[in-house]
């Protein structure tokens, strides 16, 4: 069985402009990209472009790419950098009032949230979920890119440290704040509100 | 420590990234303050919606040629390292012939051949005249002194 070969390969050989070792790059890490874009911009009609930008920008700068992290961590950074730039350029008006009406085909009927802690179970319905899909929206571009980075891909906070550049104080600080500003918005959804909005499923 | 102190850990304590010792003291004052066990409570509110909402199934979808695409503008778009070096050498060659052609330009009084050297001498003379300084050209001799011709200071250059 022929050995995948590992980034640093790949790296080296796209540096000497072999067209097949960047688009195996490509192939490796589109995905995840794609993925990361996706759930910091919530805008799925924006991720080829971003993902091919991110990708471009990699392979401009290839040649001083700095090797102490891995590409796929600096990648990442590229990817969060471009999707809050994305963010920043579009008309914030148009953001909270322009309803993709696609998204609403790919809701499921009913979500199941379970607390982690009381272990309490709600169901959201479709209707629900785009009200909270909406309140989450009014998340700044870079609570949102934390909380992304640390709820949803799970990385830890050196890890994100290393992703962002910036010093792991600061990525605590970051997610606090980002943290209680997700909490003022989804207030009405998870204390008096609940009760009466989601029905519990036996 | 005070309030504030643990406030800034409870988000690493909520997320079990705590341990040790900072983690004991962390429970021993949320087990004392009223004030951060509330604010504890709040910052879990409406993660895990974020979480579930978060991971579901992504909407978008890549063109399966976007890996060619991108590796195609990339080469198309690259500079090798030879033609890196070609444009510099074309820069640096411009650079040194514009170089070239403007002290050419503006020493060709003194870099005039024999047959013109007298004219170019005159010329010269008539420069330094007009920034006050004396100058007697005595057959192949160019000397250049003060107005006073005192002499003294006089620099005599042999041509």
């Amino acid at each position: 069985m022929e050995k995948i070969p590992d980034d640093s390969v790949l790296i080296e050989k796209a540096l000497c402009g072999d067209e097949d070792a960047l688009s195996s790059l490509v192939r490796r890490y589109q995905n995840v990209v794609a993925r990361l874009i996706e759930r910091i911009t919530h805008r799925p009609e924006w991720v080829e472009d971003l993902t091919q930008q991110v990708f471009l920008s990699a392979f401009q700068n290839l040649p001083g790419f700095q090797r102490r992290s891995g590409f796929m961590t600096w990648v990442y950074r590229i990817a969060v950098n471009a999707s809050l730039e994305a963010l920043r350029k579009e008309d914030a008006r148009r953001r909270l009032f322009e309803r993709v009406e696609h998204e609403r085909e790919f809701l499921p009927d009913s979500l199941i949230i379970q607390d982690q802690n009381s272990g309490e179970r709600m169901v959201l319905d479709r209707e629900i979920q785009m009200e909270v899909r909406e309140a989450l929206e009014r998340l700044p571009g870079e609570a949102r890119a934390v909380l992304t980075l640390r709820y949803l891909e799970e990385f830890s906070t050196p890890e994100i440290s290393e992703i962002l550049k910036i010093p792991e104080g600061t990525v605590r600080s970051r997610l606090y704040y980002a943290r209680l500003e997700l909490a003022r918005i989804m207030e009405p959804f998870v204390d008096s509100a609940i009760p009466a909005r989601y029905k519990e499923r036996e | 420590m005070s309030c504030k102190k643990y406030q800034g850990l409870l988000v690493a304590y909520l997320d079990n990234e705590l341990s040790g010792r900072e983690k004991d003291e962390l429970e021993r004052h949320l087990a004392q303050c009223t004030d951060c066990r509330a604010l504890a409570q709040k910052l879990t509110r409406g993660i895990q919606i974020f979480k579930t909402l978060g991971q579901a199934e992504m909407t978008s979808e890549l063109s399966p040629y976007l890996p060619e695409r991108i590796a195609a503008q990339v080469m198309e778009k690259r500079f090798t390292p030879r033609s890196w070096r070609a444009r510099l050498g074309l820069a640096f060659g411009t650079l040194a012939l514009l170089i070239g052609l403007t002290f050419g330009y503006v020493l060709r009084p003194y870099l005039a051949g024999p047959s013109d050297t007298r004219d170019s001498l005159s010329l010269t003379a008539i420069r330094f005249q007009s920034e006050g300084i004396g100058v007697d050209i005595e057959g192949d001799h160019f000397i250049l002194h003060s107005r006073d011709k005192k002499g003294v200071n006089g620099i005599d250059l042999k041509l």
